[in-house]
């Protein structure tokens, strides 16, 4: 690497935007930073709007990733509340949607994704905004509907169920979290949610909605049923925030495509959600939606902007909390991979289970089992067959 | 020898268990939830990397590292 970049710019700040430029200066980097973020509000943390915190996570100190000390030790510009709306690489500028121009020798890209909508309404989650109107839907409404049983659908259910409010959800597929957890572990899933009280329309998606929060909603299901409900939520995934770069030059698909060190193109990184990067330790590209991943991701791209020139090869983490469930994922798993439980406790109805793929343990999931969990995180990278024996002869034993 | 005070938030505390990984002789997780506990409230300056990369690293920002 040639000299230090004197300038750098962040787009994006919420946790990777937030932690790439802590990381920056924990790196020792003395030049300007200018950290620009769509929200006007200070960087907060997201997993709480969903997770069990709702009511306090309407609250902007809740759930904030920095206090006012921490964001003064960063000695960076701060542009809350300011969206940018294009990249100009050849300039190296960044350009605001209010016209002003921030110049930059490197450049981090961190603006998350979007939730996707459905036309005739429904509520989706994904800002402190968004999470003061979800609790006070569920504060209004006796029946909600769920479009999703994803990871967000499922957490939305369980936040809804406690609170006594009735919920349906509706999903395309044949089982919460099917695609992500596979069958045995998504019919774990299931049975708590239903033993909650949820009703679920599995294998039907949505045709339309129509009405409103005054007068009620009314879904029409693939399947011909209909659905009414007080209040709608769609939680059907996120897209990454990327049209602000469209006329960039940048290779755009499924995020910004990056190289295995979180490199776009010559001084440009991307971090967090928005960012579809070569992982060496599964071999492949992966654009990952999760919180530890946007701390992870944040710090490496850091690094290698100031010439580490190291590859970013996590083992990703996410977790889930719903009810008294707490579900936690080591590795990169779906529904596809094979699974082989590790352990059960018939006292706590905690389990682990191994996701395999062509032979080769590529995750662990853990149900109330964290401390476990942590320990069969080596697993991972093993051959099935070894650690299937292993795990065999210890059980006999 | 200055020393390091570490403070834990077990109400924030997701047991994720990464400050386990980048302290162990620091943090540990309780048995049976997975949350975070102090093994060394005022560990040695030689732990400062490896504690201040746990405040990092902890996806729910459960930790705090100040200079005693």
């Amino acid at each position: 690497m040639t000299a230090p970049p004197g300038r750098i710019a962040i787009v994006g700040a919420s946790a990777a935007g937030l932690a790439a430029t802590q990381a920056l200066r924990d790196e020792g980097f003395t030049g300007e930073i200018a950290l620009i973020g769509a929200e006007p509000e200070a960087p907060y943390d997201r997993p709480p709007l969903s997770k069990g915190r709702i009511a306090s996570a309407a609250d902007h100190a809740q759930v904030a990733l920095a206090d006012a000390e921490e964001l003064a030790a960063l000695s960076a510009e701060l542009r809350f509340g300011v969206a940018a709306k294009a990249l100009d690489l050849k300039r190296r500028r960044v350009i605001l949607e209010n016209g002003e121009e921030i110049a930059w020798d490197a450049c981090v890209i961190a603006t998350g994704a979007e939730p996707i909508a459905l036309p005739g309404g429904g509520l989706t989650l994904r800002s402190l905004g968004d999470a003061v109107e979800i609790a006070a839907a569920i504060d209004a409404a006796e029946h909600i509907a769920i479009v999703g049983a994803g990871v967000l659908g499922c957490e939305l259910a369980a936040l809804a169920r406690q609170a006594g409010v009735a919920v349906t959800v509706i999903d395309p597929q044949a089982g919460p979290m099917l695609d992500r957890l596979g069958p045995r572990v998504a019919g774990r899933l299931e049975e708590m949610h239903r033993a909650q009280g949820v009703a679920f329309r599995f294998g039907s998606g949505v045709e339309t909605i129509s009405g409103d929060a005054a007068g009620g909603y009314r879904i029409a299901a693939s399947d011909g049923t209909t659905v009414e409900a007080d209040r709608v939520f769609v939680a059907i995934g996120c897209r990454p925030a990327v049209g602000w770069l469209t006329d960039s030059g940048l290779a755009l698909d499924n995020g910004v495509v990056c190289d295995a060190t979180c490199q776009a193109a010559p001084g440009v990184f991307a971090v967090g959600d928005v960012a579809n990067w070569y992982n060496p330790r599964y071999g492949r590209r992966m654009r990952i939606e999760h919180r530890m991943n946007a701390t992870e991701q944040g710090m490496a791209a850091a690094a290698n902007l100031l010439g580490a020139g190291r590859p970013f090869d996590p083992i990703p983490f996410f977790w889930t909390d719903q009810y008294d469930a707490k579900i936690q994922v080591h590795g990169v798993i779906d529904g596809t991979c094979d699974t082989d439980f590790l352990m059960e406790n018939s006292e706590s109805g905690g389990f682990a289970v191994a996701y395999s793929r062509h032979g080769r343990i590529e995750g662990v999931l853990g149900w109330n089992m964290a401390r476990e969990l942590r320990r069969a995180r080596s697993l991972i990278g093993q051959d099935r067959e070894t650690a299937r024996a292993e795990l065999a002869q210890k059980q006999g034993a | 020898m200055s020393k390091l005070k570490v403070i834990i938030d077990q109400e924030k505390c997701v047991g994720a268990g990464q400050c386990v990984f980048a302290a162990p002789e620091v943090f540990d997780q309780r048995e049976e939830d997975g949350i975070v506990e102090l093994l060394d409230a005022e560990p040695e300056d030689s732990q400062s990397g490896a504690v201040k990369q746990a405040a990092r690293l902890c996806p729910a920002k459960a930790i705090k590292v100040e200079e005693a």
